[in-house]
């Protein structure tokens, strides 16, 4: 019923802008060769690219928010300021890779990088490659991969940027930007700084007598610096140096039904990024190349002061050298190569201080990409790649992948996209050797994913329309999960358990029209997920082809925006349905699992324009209706709160 | 248009959030002379932990029995149950309290709030109670009548507590997490008084029919900053406080988990493998399952002191609801059961 409800919403916006078409019947679409308008190294791969108006409006949030509210991707969060975790297609979070200028960024030892740490403002592109997609980029991502890239404004001499919000909850994010230089050199100076109390009103039923209560132990700071400076001494050649410092300090809070003593909960983590990038364009060949440091340190502790006990107090170390380098060449106007190698290497030095113990272990790892394009046609063009690995001294087998892109009549602008790839994904660092329960002889979780895709691009006088329906399936052996030890030993330990079949449909549009002085848009994202493990041993076993854990099998976003006269009012609408805390997805009154929820938002956005200097007025109501909701069992979230927001932008 | 569309939003909405009902509470009368209670943990972090009620004369089974009753979750893993006149005080560990409910109607009587860790509750009196904490070197001091805490009981440091027994005046517990001493707790001046060394991590606690404490450690494991030694049997004379005899289990294939006691106390139950018993007057131990748990995840055993009939809990998946097998003193299997998840303790009347 639900998803029938929210079917006919995305229905409803597309009827309502094709009908728009009868409103000037002067608009007509033109022949399109929509394939002949992409980049040859993307043809045949599923891409997702938030708007660049979207990613504006979303610049004083973090990665996490921008990803649920713009594309079909799930991400699972602990609440506003805690960790976040991107799920595609039914995959956990350790299968999505986070790129920041092609350099990952996802942990060695946890596998996954914490979403609520990116800031959409340290970014001028982000966009999600999905499935075997993201094998043209990396290996890993058996969900798909986010892209977090920078680049210059090469048109602009001077630029500064400030943006202050104030929000409830004594929520409070600063942000500044300059940017400055000539024709050939370019310097970009990002900081942020975010606070909060968090400590925001929730109506407690996880505890009896039941009552109103406030978050306690929530609060959070975050701050950062991204320094980026580019030379380009010849127009076919960029040289890129970027630094990224960032610190946060997050308290923990506990579940609703805690009624113990006061617990000091707390993670830090001190992350520094340093990239040297190097790019040079000739006409038949293209190098890139890079080599860069990610380095984290997270510290966690958490003690029961009024008992003088510290329960863990551990610090972990990662740092990570990641190189790159990547040619592209043209054969002939139908056929180009990309040949790219990746040479990395992790050290990871965990110490438990309560306990004095921990590990420290490194990696090296090897991966070479082999990927054919082909352009046979404006209207047709494909690719085969294939991808050798090799880590801990291990060669995983070939990894290969092809994909194609045909818009099969020259005057309808719809192309047809398949595409279909091994994967694998290596155990992280924690999986192998954690104490205890580390498990030094899993394997690599290993996959095959298929995918296809029709999409439709239609413009036409003052309107536009785009959209994507993408159906895939893609099965994971020997998924890695923890679980309590299988010999009895009372502590939990990793295992190969699982074979996870995933699969379903993803549904993408965005519309825009100008009529008179107004000009509206809209987009939005949809997609169901049936994922599901089929590795049952026990004959009592109910999980057998049920929906895994805390995976929703409906997922939606749709956004209607107008503008007048430099006003903007928009409404976002975000839905998350049932996920089950049960793998046999039992549920009753008393069995818990999470219930579907909508989260509206309503923004009026204003600006000013003088002549170098733009003003922008922004008033935010967050979760208009009061849901009351839960995005993980019994960890409350905030009701209906405000935000506003000044932006100042002076450009020469 | 937009307008339109947004109303259109809004009573989808304004529906959508009529169409939960609140859940009507259930009034039970159990009968419960004959019964057993079982925790389930649920998932750490997930509190989603749960009450079961079981009657072996009918194979009835009532689960969800707290939320269902006081239309609340249990908390955060359930760790315990402990008996107290008409009381069942249920240990919440990751919530920091006990529920105390009603044992016929599972209605909520009362809370013990503000601890930290709780794992066991031991009665001293009417008007007090000993609940021992994973992460505390004190163990504290409960007032059953009124849920207060009392006071507290220091522990040396490095020390924690887990199980208790009681011989005589002296309570004895065993501090599991990165040690190795049995702790001795004098119960009228609410002192610790001596301590017993052990092989690593002495966990669970039975008293025999000839008075002795036997003690089943666990040994720590691989990379442990305690060490690692083999799982053991250990018999102690509480009189003298010292160590009579320690089995040590060389198999390690497979870890050796739970410590039962028949009701005429002369026969242990373990399991290693599956279940296994031995004589408290053995002179060896035996390696032997005379209940296998092959294709089980076994979770939980228990006796049942009526009739030594053993109850197995199979965990599955560790996120699904567990199920219990209930067998024979002799093996023989007489009754299946789901309750909720990984099942942690058996509370038989």
């Amino acid at each position: 019923m639900r998803i029938i409800i929210l079917t006919v919403i995305l229905f409803f916006v597309n009827f309502v802008f094709i009908n728009a078409q009868s409103i000037t019947d002067t608009i007509k679409i033109p022949e399109v060769k929509v394939l002949a308008k992409r980049k040859v190294e993307e043809a045949g791969l599923k891409i997702t690219r938030p708007d660049s108006l979207s990613r504006a409006s979303m610049l004083t949030t973090n990665l996490s928010e921008l990803i649920s509210a713009y594309s079909p991707v799930f991400v699972k969060s602990y609440g506003r300021g805690s960790i976040a975790k991107a799920s595609f297609r039914g995959t956990a979070a350790t299968h999505t890779q986070i790129l920041w200028n092609g350099m990952n960024l996802n942990s060695p030892m946890r596998g996954f990088a914490d979403l609520a740490l990116l800031p959409v403002f340290f970014t001028d592109d982000v966009y999600l490659l999905h499935g075997g997609s993201s094998m043209a980029e990396g290996s890993g991502a058996l969900g798909g991969s986010i892209h977090l890239n920078n680049q210059p404004d090469w048109n602009l001499k001077f630029n500064l940027a400030a943006l202050h919000e104030t929000s409830s909850f004594q929520t409070k994010k600063s942000y500044l930007k300059l940017m400055l230089g000539q024709d050939r050199f370019k310097s970009s100076t990002r900081l942020f700084y975010e606070n909060s109390e968090n400590n925001f009103p929730y109506f407690n039923y996880g505890v009896i007598p039941q009552r109103n209560d406030t978050l306690q132990n929530a609060d959070y700071w975050k701050a950062g610096v991204l320094q980026e400076f580019y030379y380009r001494p010849f127009s076919d050649k960029i040289m890129a140096l970027r630094l990224w410092y960032q610190k946060s300090d997050r308290n923990l809070p506990q579940l609703m039904s805690y009624e113990g003593a006061k617990r000091e909960e707390y993670q830090q983590d001190n992350q520094f990024r340093i990239q040297y990038d190097w790019k040079k364009y000739s006409d038949i060949l293209n190098y890139h190349f890079f080599s860069g440091i990610n380095s984290n340190r997270l510290n966690y502790y958490r003690a029961s002061p009024e008992f003088n006990f510290v329960n863990e107090d551990s610090e972990s170390i990662e740092t990570s050298l990641i190189n790159h380098v990547r040619i592209f060449r043209e054969f002939d106007e139908k056929t180009y190569a990309t040949v790219s190698l990746d040479a990395n290497y992790h050290h990871v030095d965990i110490q438990n201080n309560k306990l004095e113990n921990g590990y420290k272990k490194h990696r090296f790892e090897t991966s070479l990409l082999v990927n054919i394009h082909l352009k046979p046609s404006e209207r047709f063009a494909a690719f085969v790649l294939v991808r050798s690995e090799n880590y801990d001294a291990q060669f995983v087998p070939l990894i290969p992948g092809a994909g194609l892109e045909w818009q099969f009549l020259e005057s309808f602008p719809v192309i047809l996209r398949l595409n279909a790839a091994r994967n694998y994904h290596k155990p992280t660092l924690n999986d192998l050797y954690w104490l205890p329960g580390g498990n030094p002889d899993l394997l690599p979780e290993d996959g095959y994913t298929g995918e296809f895709s029709f999409s439709g691009q239609f413009e036409g006088g003052l309107f536009s329309f785009k959209n994507e329906i993408t159906g895939f399936i893609s099965q994971i052996e020997n998924w890695i999960i923890w679980q309590p030890s299988a010999s009895g030993a009372y502590f939990w330990e990793a295992s190969n358990v699982k074979s996870v079949l995933s699969r379903g449909i993803e549904y993408q549009f965005s519309a825009g029209l100008n009529w008179k002085n107004f000009w509206f848009r809209s987009g939005g994202n949809y997609s169901f997920t049936n994922t599901s493990n089929q590795n049952v041993v026990s004959s009592v076993d109910e999980s057998r082809g049920k929906q895994l854990i805390y995976i929703p099998k409906h997922k939606g976003n749709l956004y209607l925006a107008v503008t007048f006269k430099k006003t903007t009012i928009k409404y976002d609408l975000e839905y998350v349905g049932k996920r089950f805390t049960k793998s046999s997805n039992l549920e009753s009154d008393y069995e818990r699992v999470l219930n579907p929820y909508f989260l509206s938002k309503v923004s009026v956005d204003k600006q000013f324009e003088l002549t170098l200097l733009n003003l922008n007025l922004k008033f935010t109501v967050e979760n208009l209706f009061n849901e009351n909701y839960q995005s993980i069992l019994w960890r409350p979230m905030p009701g209906r709160f405000y935000s506003l927001s000044l932006g100042l932008n002076y450009k020469k | 248009m937009i307008r339109k569309l947004l109303n259109i939003v809004v009573v989808i909405i304004f529906v959508w959030s009529c169409s939960d009902e609140p859940v009507a509470t259930v009034f039970f009368n159990l009968k419960t002379e004959n019964g057993v209670f079982i925790s389930c943990e649920g998932n750490f972090m997930y509190g989603n932990s749960s009450l079961s009620f079981y009657n072996p004369e009918n194979k009835t089974v009532q689960n969800q029995l707290f939320y269902a009753r006081n239309n609340a979750p249990l908390g955060d893993v359930a760790q315990s149950l402990a008996l107290h006149e008409n009381a069942i005080f249920i240990v919440v560990n990751n919530s920091g309290k006990i529920y105390a409910i009603d044992t016929e109607t599972a209605e909520f009587k009362g809370v013990i709030t503000g601890l930290i860790s709780p794992r066991y509750m031991h009665f001293i009196s009417d008007e007090k109670a000993y609940v021992s904490d994973l992460y505390s070197h004190k163990i504290s001091i409960v007032n059953p009548k009124t849920f207060e805490t009392s006071g507290e009981i220091d522990l040396a440091e490095n020390h924690t507590s887990e199980q208790m027994v009681q011989v005589g005046k002296y309570v004895f517990v065993s501090s599991w997490s990165f040690d190795e001493y049995i702790l001795v707790i004098d119960s009228e001046t609410d002192q610790l008084i001596d301590s017993i060394k052990t092989p690593y991590q002495p966990r669970h606690l039975k008293i025999d029919k000839n008075n002795k404490i036997w003690v089943l450690s666990d040994g720590g494991f691989e990379g442990s900053p305690v060490g690692k030694e083999p799982a053991a049997l250990t018999r102690i004379e509480p009189e003298t406080r010292t160590v009579e005899q320690i089995f040590r289990f060389e198999n390690e294939i497979n870890q050796t988990s739970n410590l039962e006691m028949n009701n005429t106390k002369d026969t242990l139950y373990f399991v290693k493998g599956g279940v296994c018993k031995m004589a408290v007057n053995s002179t060896h131990l035996t390696d032997s399952a005379f209940i296998s748990t092959e294709n089980k995840l076994l979770y939980k055993m228990a006796i049942n002191p009526k009739n030594n009939e053993i109850y197995v809990a199979d965990a599955i998946d560790y996120t699904q609801d567990a199920i219990v097998f209930r067998y024979s003193q002799q093996g023989a299997l007489i009754d299946s059961f789901k309750v909720g998840i990984n099942p942690s303790d058996f509370l038989f009347r």
